[in-house]
């Protein structure tokens, strides 16, 4: 073992290793200290610190509707993917083996279809139904986006789980519907909270479907990117600080939570 | 607690253009004990969810006592069942799991108490009520789903290959502890298991299945001694299957130069277990017994018994098996030796 540590070629893969760490890590490690600069303009290093534009962001009222919008547009299309992910993950598990590609090509397909694509046909089916603006429609379009995922996800515990749990509810005394809550549910806990995560974030940091029909009525990745555009205000260094540790933090859990469903199960 | 009668009235289960099962009778007595036993794949699994009502029958019906089982759903028929890989919630204590078949029918709260102890006490795992299942071992897990699928004392009860998942010793331990527990509450009892030897150990009656049917159904003395078909003979036990041929009022078998009386017109074989041959001499004289010459190729030391394979004349292998107490006087390798049998032990099979 030691003298493969000290070989040529381990040196290269260390090296490798650390550049590729600090190629993923080099954004947030420029965005982080700026955000804490007391500075007129984005400063890389900061001259000065403080807490100065995330007390703007925090009491600017625009920051915060989008903010408030982005979380509200997140909570309710997690929830409505979870639901209809996991039902759809139980409904694929009791068909036909002959139909379940079919079905399955169908519920992942808009993680694989261009973004900008499906964007284009909401758009116009939106500026069709006079639904422009409107934040059910991007509630039901993000939740669309999440789908895929909740449905791996649930669909990968699904399959650990031993399918003679709900017959054995069954047989003991459980109707149908009981049966699926109190025996096929509960043990898909950990991966459903984990989906309901995952879902939330692929919503609240998308951009394009919110460019697209939002108008408006901006969500928070809007707010940033035309800000962007305009002027460049530190408030998008704090803002996205926040972003950042709130996302890896969430992320976290979600796979941790997913970890542990694959194992229980095993 | 009573067991009721459990019938199958010439069930067929079609899947696609297989069946799965066909024109499967049976019926078991109140409180009896009857295992179906067959290879992978021979519907028993498709027969025992037939009546638990996880599955319909494609044509045919079940019944427990006078009552068909046709479009009851499972919860309504009121069986216990044993699941081959445990099937306990994973998300629910050993006390819950217990007591779930309790709170299904609503029973009181202390009284679900107390059944659930004595059920647990009953598989001697009474300290065990606040654990969950991921932290038992196997035959824990195993324990537990029995308890479960008797605390509601149900009138009958199915295991599908409930013991296969276990390792010998453990095997052994609980097919004791299930027929204890069976006589104990006398449900009416359907086991499924692949294991001729469990089958034997444990069952009032064995239906030995091939191919979605029943080849022969009888007490586990009868199906080895007298196997209705050539399929059960080789299935249970270990067997010679010497070819013979029809002759007036029973069989003539060539290789050994004997004639078994039989009424079967359509012989072809006979089956004699190895441990019905002897050599000669040691069979008591006063019923009607057969003696022939074989070559001895090879022993084999198998502990409490060895045994010797010897080739006919006609060149067919033959197997006898004895007892160790004769092992003094090996014969060698490659002797010619005197052997015998009852021919009463010689039982008669057509080649299907
Ligand atoms: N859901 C099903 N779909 C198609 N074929 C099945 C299904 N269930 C069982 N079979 C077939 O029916 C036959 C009997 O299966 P099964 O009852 O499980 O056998 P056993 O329990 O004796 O191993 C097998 O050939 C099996 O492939
Ligand atoms: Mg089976």
């Amino acid at each position: 073992m030691k003298s493969l540590r000290n070989s040529p070629g381990s040196v290269l893969m260390t090296l490798f290793f650390i550049l590729t760490i600090l190629f993923l890590f080099f954004p947030i490690m420029v965005i982080l200290p700026m955000s804490f600069s007391a500075g007129e303009t984005l400063q890389f290093p900061p001259k000065s610190w403080g807490l100065r534009w995330y007390r703007e962001y925090f009491n600017d009222d625009l920051w915060r509707a989008s903010t408030f919008r982005s979380l509200r547009i997140a909570l309710m299309a997690s929830i409505l993917s979870t639901a209809a992910g996991t039902l759809a993950a139980v409904g694929l598990d009791r068909t036909r083996k002959s139909l379940v590609p079919v079905f399955t090509g169908l519920f992942l397909a808009p993680a694989i279809i261009p973004n900008v694509i499906i964007a284009l046909g909401v758009f116009i089916m939106a500026v069709w139904t006079g639904l422009t603006s409107s934040e059910p429609l991007l509630v039901m379009v993000h939740a669309m986006l999440g789908l895929p995922f909740v449905l791996l996800i649930v669909g990968a515990a699904l399959r650990q789980q031993d399918p003679s749990l709900e017959n054995a509810a069954r047989v003991f005394g459980a109707g149908p519907v009981q049966a699926f809550v109190t025996a096929t549910l509960p043990p898909l806990t950990p991966a459903i909270i984990s989906s309901l995560i995952f879902a939330f974030f692929i919503s609240f940091d998308e951009l394009i479907f919110a460019l697209f029909v939002m108008g408006g009525k901006v969500t928070l990745p809007v707010r940033i990117w035309s800000d962007l555009q305009h002027f460049i205000n530190p408030t998008i260094a704090s803002v996205s600080t926040i972003f950042i540790i709130a996302t890896t933090l969430a992320m976290t859990t979600a796979e941790i939570l997913r970890r542990r469903s694959a194992n229980r199960n095993a | 607690m009573q067991g009721t009668t459990v019938r199958f009235d010439n069930v067929s289960k079609w899947f696609g253009n297989t069946a799965a099962l066909e024109n499967f009778s049976l019926t078991v007595a109140p409180g009896e004990f009857v295992t179906l036993l067959g290879a992978s794949g021979s519907g028993k699994s498709t027969a025992l969810n037939i009546l638990a009502g996880f599955s319909d029958a494609t044509s045919g019906d079940v019944l427990i006592g006078d009552r068909s089982l046709t479009g009851v759903p499972s919860e309504d028929r009121n069986v216990g069942m044993v699941f081959q890989n445990f099937a306990l919630f994973p998300h629910m204590s050993v006390f819950d799991n217990v007591a779930f078949p309790l709170k299904m029918r609503k029973t009181p709260a202390d009284e679900t108490r107390r059944l659930v102890m004595d059920s647990l006490e009953m598989v001697k795992l009474a300290g065990f009520a606040n654990r969950k299942p991921a932290a038992l071992s196997g035959g824990q897990r195993q324990r537990v789903a029995l308890a479960r699928a008797v605390v509601f004392s149900p009138p009958v009860l199915l295991m599908d290959e409930c013991l296969s998942a276990l390792d010998l010793k453990l095997r052994e331990e609980l097919q004791g502890e299930i027929r204890r527990i069976h006589k104990d509450i006398g449900a009416t009892t359907v086991f499924v298991t692949h294991d001729q030897g469990e089958a034997l150990t444990m069952s009032d009656r064995v239906a030995v299945q091939n191919d979605g049917k029943i080849e022969q159904i009888d007490n586990p003395e009868t199906l080895y001694d007298r196997p209705a078909t050539r399929f059960v003979a080789e299935f249970i036990g270990q067997t010679n299957l010497i070819d013979v041929r029809p002759t007036k009022g029973g069989v003539e078998v060539a290789a050994i130069g004997t004639h078994i009386p039989s009424d079967k017109t359509d012989g072809a074989v006979i089956s004699l277990r190895p441990e019905r041959i002897a050599r000669a001499g040691q069979i008591s004289a006063g019923s009607d017994i057969t003696q022939f010459n074989a070559r001895l190729e090879d022993t084999v030391f198998l502990g409490a018994t060895v045994e010797h394979h010897f080739r006919l004349k006609d060149g067919e292998a033959l197997t006898v098996r004895e007892g160790r107490s004769g092992a003094s006087d090996l014969p060698e390798i490659g002797a010619e030796v005197a052997l015998e049998f009852r021919k009463e032990d010689a039982v008669v099979l057509a080649d299907h």
